[in-house]
């Protein structure tokens, strides 16, 4: 089937230069589409009349990389629950209807260009304290160290965390408490991460804060943005992680 | 390694807000009283303000509204206009927005802060009328609370700051479980709905007491 569109979408030349919205109308988009092959048509057509074509961040395109960063409509990912941008499919938008897209919007993020920002503060905090100290030598027999199924498995929720920065957009306060909360959980749930716990938090808070993300107010639009369906109780464990890390040093 | 992070900072909100949200209801169920008469009502003031370490709860409770309101307010403005400067031009679906209540808590706080300061004038600050009862003289706290809820200006803006403690609150005290990291899995919702009913019982609680007055209580 072949659907028509209405596309409203943030233009910006760069991080100095006003941004605004230009509009687009769009047609011959097969149902089956994703949303970013519909840009990417989009894209084509602006190329051939020699305008410069939108653009956007995007590399595995199946919802594993966390490149993906597009507002769509208000909602980051768009309006469905634990899915990323580039697997939004344009059956999800009825024909003829508006689109309205937008970049990740929060002071940490700056614009890089169009829909593009700059999302490596989250580099920065996962190099202040997202790693395990390893033993080195020859490598260890398996299962040597135990670890619980429920603590595994909890971990493993909270690493299926791809980083897209979708909770900071979400978020009314620019906040990467759920970014951070998963980063955390992740390791201070498995003996691993024992080593370095009080101080991973501790740099990791800091670090977030340094780098101008705002702090939490317990609104929950973060959990909702997120594709991974990364919970609350990572920002609750998060919380006391840090209290934790205060009392036993 | 810097202590005064986000976290932080949430710890004295929460710790903060819940001193207050204790408060409020041990006020709301105290100020029941007033359902059995000036007497019950008059003794238990004078009860309540005669006792010596009524300055200390009146100490702690100054500290933390302070305390409260100013990183309350401090924070809204860094995340407001500093960590989110730009906003959308559309609004969100419902699974990825927030709750009126929790967008609303700078506005519902700040017009408590002003509610508590009339509020004070009013009662606390107001009228000196005196009674005896059996040769012991105390303040008639119930003759100003009776005058008073039967100015129907007053009852209107009483039962609207009653609302808004209400919103408040009913984000307030399940958001306080989080920021001590209490809640994990499936207590979640539960605590969420203790919240509501904690919100509901001390504002319809606070309502009923000026509501009675005005409309059935003729002294
Ligand atoms: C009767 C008085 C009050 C009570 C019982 C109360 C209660 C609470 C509670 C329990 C919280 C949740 C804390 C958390 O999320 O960790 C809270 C948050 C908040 N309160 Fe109050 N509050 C009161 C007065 C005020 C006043 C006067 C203001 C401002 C002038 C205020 C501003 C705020 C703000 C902005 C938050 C959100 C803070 C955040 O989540 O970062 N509150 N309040
Ligand atoms: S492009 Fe990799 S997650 Fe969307």
């Amino acid at each position: 089937m072949s659907h028509q569109y209405h596309l409203k979408i943030w233009r910006q030349k760069n991080s100095q230069s006003e941004g605004k919205f230009e509009n687009y109308s769009i047609d011959n988009i097969h149902s089956d589409m994703t949303l970013l092959e519909m840009l990417d048509v989009l894209n084509q057509q602006l190329a051939i009349k020699g305008e410069d074509p939108v653009s956007f961040d995007h590399d595995c395109r199946e919802g594993i990389c966390g490149s993906c960063s597009l507002v769509i409509n208000g909602n980051p990912h768009g309006p469905d629950s634990g899915t990323t941008s580039c697997q939004i499919f344009m059956r999800k938008f009825p024909n003829g209807s508006q689109l309205v897209i937008e970049p990740f919007r929060a002071k940490a993020f700056p614009l890089i260009k169009d829909l593009v920002v700059n999302r490596s503060a989250f580099d920065r905090i996962i190099a202040s304290g997202g790693y395990v100290s390893v033993d080195t030598g020859s490598s260890v027999d398996a299962n040597a160290t135990p670890i619980s199924k429920i603590a595994a498995e909890m971990a493993m929720d909270s690493a299926a965390c791809i980083g897209c920065g979708a909770c900071v957009a979400a978020c009314r306060n620019g906040s990467a408490m759920l970014f951070v909360g998963a980063k955390v959980s992740h390791l201070a749930l498995l003996p691993q991460g024992d080593p370095e716990r009080s101080r991973r938090v501790q740099n990791m808070m800091t670090q977030m804060d340094d780098e101008g993300f705002g702090s939490c107010t317990n609104m929950g639009s973060c959990a909702g943005a997120c594709p991974k369906d990364i919970s609350l109780d990572n920002i609750a464990r998060l919380n006391q992680e840090y209290m934790r890390s205060l009392l036993k040093g | 390694m810097k202590y005064m992070n986000s976290i932080a900072y949430k710890w004295i909100m929460a710790l903060t807000g819940w001193a207050w949200a204790l408060f409020v209801m041990t006020h709301m169920i105290g100020n029941m009283l007033i359902f059995s008469g000036a007497k019950a009502y008059n003794t238990y003031s004078h009860f309540l303000v005669s006792n010596p370490l009524i300055y200390i709860a009146e100490a702690g409770l100054v500290l933390t509204i302070l305390g409260h309101s100013f990183t309350g307010l401090f924070l809204f403005f860094k995340n407001r206009y500093c960590s989110k400067p730009l906003t959308y031009s559309v609004k969100p679906t419902r699974n990825k927005g927030a709750s009126f209540s929790s967008q609303s808590m700078a506005y519902t706080g700040s017009f408590m802060l002003a509610f508590l300061i009339t509020h004070l004038i009013t009662f606390k600050y107001g009228t000196l009328y005196m009674v005896k009862y059996e040769d012991k003289e105390m303040r008639d706290i119930f003759r100003l609370v009776v005058e008073v809820f039967h100015n129907p200006n007053y009852v209107i803006w009483y039962i609207i700051s009653l609302f808004f403690v209400g919103v408040h609150l009913s984000h307030g005290v399940s958001s306080g479980f989080q920021s001590l990291g209490l809640i994990h899995g499936k207590s979640r919702n539960i605590i969420k709905i203790i919240g509501y009913f904690y919100a509901i019982i001390v504002a319809l609680g606070f309502m009923a007491q000026p509501i009675f007055m005005y409309f059935f209580y003729r002294g």
